[in-house]
């Protein structure tokens, strides 16, 4: 009987695992990954950080689990190599037979090389085991470099915890990538309002210490700490696919079709590691959130089982806890948007701020601080490319809008 | 799903009873915004739209959790979660486009409709026959009747209708 083996053991790889089965109960499935953990939320870390989510509540998954619905499993086990012509993988311990493979390798923090960035006290948030890690280390003064989601909810989660943070970030604002300015200057307003420092146009250049971390020396400072995290972007584990001759995209990631198919047959490729396209531009792009690699999963395990299903593309949600205020990102920011003609709907009430994009008639992204509701339907919309103008035909009409009754709580965000 | 939560919006009339037999149903309290199901009031025009968890069959809010706590249930076809599991990041409100997660202050969890198990307190408690618990027949033949006098210009004269 043929077999599907999975590497990885992340959301991705699950997904992968969990659709084969609803879908198949018989064919055998074989998941391999390096650590011995069962699945865990990685979105979830730094909340169990601050003590929030306890570190029990994390697992997904139990290790009777797998078994339970009949996967089997090798974690702890490391791949060394693919060999696609005989359709085999070789590990130090065993070789394992495939008829079709599904790459869910993920990716890894980028560790900048500088000086000093091996002292004990050097910490990334990626999984369970850096947790463990940071909390055993007892931090007191930390510094976080770099200030993307992960940087920020780290250094609330230890600042909460009762240590004095610091960020430094490289770019010129807070949320580079995610926020647009206005929102990121007013996050960024929240943090100092509760003691976190934030360097913002700095680069750390050092880490020094005899034994362990004692200062990060940066372009225009010292600062003091004993701890210091790195939230500076991930990278795609890619090199074992690489070098089994799988081909790989512009931007770094695996490429693959719509489909999930890399350029070798039987082989593959979901979740972190791979490039996919986005939703709103059809532009290759590298999508790193929970729900995108869900959905490739769930993709790639219909086309393994020859059930054909095309991905629509990936689009960004995050969702962020600031201090008990919900920040909220979704889809493309100003930034990614560069050189398009592009209008801003913004507003604000009290401490609720919102402002939206919109190209071509077309919501292209929104941003909003301590909102709650209304969201969703300018996220559905913005997935269904809806004219801005046939909204609001549909919204002036009496009988149509009953029917599409959740256009309502979109009206504010989209009203001029 | 056999069972549906019909809602027909032209109906209600915003007493919001049944906000407030939800509310007291599932969590004991006298609070309207802790109930699953939201009267949205649209003033300038006078409507009322009743809305709670439409159970699509792709959930959006069961994709982005990130605890996979949401899922369907096999059986009755319902989008049911695991609370046990929920750590409250409020990503399936942002994703919902029916704002029909509700965030529970008293568990800090997220909620949605459950049809009570099969006989629902809302429905119960609607005097202007707005919510209706119908099977997939009778909610069809229902739509079809409301639809098709609307289109022989007989709009509220319909079969069922007031």
């Amino acid at each position: 009987m043929k077999n599907i083996v999975i590497i990885g053991n992340g959301a991705a790889a699950n997904s992968v695992a969990e659709t084969i089965r609803k879908h198949d109960s018989q064919i055998p499935i074989i998941m391999v990954a390096r650590e011995k953990l069962p699945e865990y939320s990685a979105c979830a870390l730094p909340d169990c950080l601050s003590g929030w989510v306890d570190r029990n509540q994390l697992f997904i998954k139990q290790l009777s689990d797998y078994d339970r619905i009949g996967i089997q499993t090798r974690f702890g086990l490391e791949i060394n190599q693919i060999d696609t012509s005989k359709r085999i993988l070789i590990s130090g311990q065993e070789t394992i037979y495939y008829d079709q493979l599904i790459l869910a390798t993920g990716s890894r923090p980028i560790i900048p090389p500088v000086l000093g960035c091996e002292l004990p006290g050097n910490f990334v948030i990626k999984t369970v085991g850096d947790i463990d890690a940071i909390l055993a280390h007892q931090p007191r003064q930390v510094v976080v470099v770099g200030s993307g989601n992960i940087g920020i909810e780290t250094a609330e989660a230890l600042q909460v915890r009762g240590c004095q943070v610091t960020i430094v970030e490289l770019m010129e604002r807070i949320f580079p990538r995610i926020f647009d300015e206005e929102p990121s200057y007013r996050i960024r307003k929240i943090l100092i309002d509760r003691g976190i420092e934030i360097l913002t146009g700095e680069k750390v250049l050092e880490i020094s210490g005899g034994q362990r971390v004692e200062a990060a020396i940066t372009d225009k400072r010292t600062i003091t700490c004993d701890t210091v995290i790195w939230a500076a972007g991930v990278k795609q584990n890619v090199e074992i696919a690489r070098s089994a001759g799988v081909e790989l995209g512009e931007l770094g990631g695996i490429r693959v079709n719509s489909r999930m198919q890399t350029n070798i047959e039987g082989v593959y490729a979901c979740g972190d590691c791979i490039e996919s396209m986005d939703m709103l531009t059809g532009y290759p792009a590298l999508s790193l959130l929970w729900p995108n690699a869900k959905r490739q999963g769930q993709v790639a395990a219909l086309n393994c089982l020859r059930q054909e299903t095309e991905y629509e593309g990936a689009v960004s949600l995050v969702v962020e806890d600031i201090y008990g205020i919900t920040a909220v990102s979704m889809g493309m920011t100003s930034g990614t948007l560069t050189g398009e003609d592009i209008r801003i709907l913004e507003g604000q009430n009290n401490d609720e701020y919102w402002r939206v994009l919109v190209m071509n008639d077309r919501i292209m992204g929104m941003q909003t601080i301590g909102m709650h509701s209304g969201l969703g339907a300018v996220m559905a919309l913005m997935k269904k490319r809806t004219p801005l103008s046939e909204f609001w035909q549909m919204i002036a009409d009496h009988d149509m809008v009953r029917k599409v009754a959740w256009y309502l709580p979109a009206q504010r965000f989209l009203s001029e | 799903m056999n069972k549906h939560l019909v809602i027909d919006s032209a109906k209600c009339t915003g007493c919001g009873l049944c906000e407030l037999a939800c509310a007291i149903n599932k969590t004991g309290q006298c609070q309207p915004h802790l109930a699953r199901i939201k009267i949205w009031h649209e003033d300038t025009r006078g409507m009322f739209i009743p809305m709670t968890c439409q159970h699509c069959e792709n959930p959006l809010c069961a994709s982005v959790c990130l605890m996979n706590v949401i899922s369907k249930d096999p059986n009755t076809g319902l989008t049911i979660r695991r609370l046990e599991g929920c750590i409250g990041c409020r990503a399936c409100q942002g994703a919902c486009p029916f704002e029909a997660c509700c965030y529970d202050y008293l568990q800090e969890v997220v909620v949605n409709c459950d049809h009570c198990g099969g006989d629902p307190e809302c429905v119960k408690n609607c005097p202007s026959g707005a919510l209706q618990y119908k099977s997939t027949a009778q909610a069809l033949d229902m739509q079809r009747n409301i639809e098709g006098a609307r289109r022989c210009g007989m709009a509220g004269l319909g079969r069922g209708e007031r």
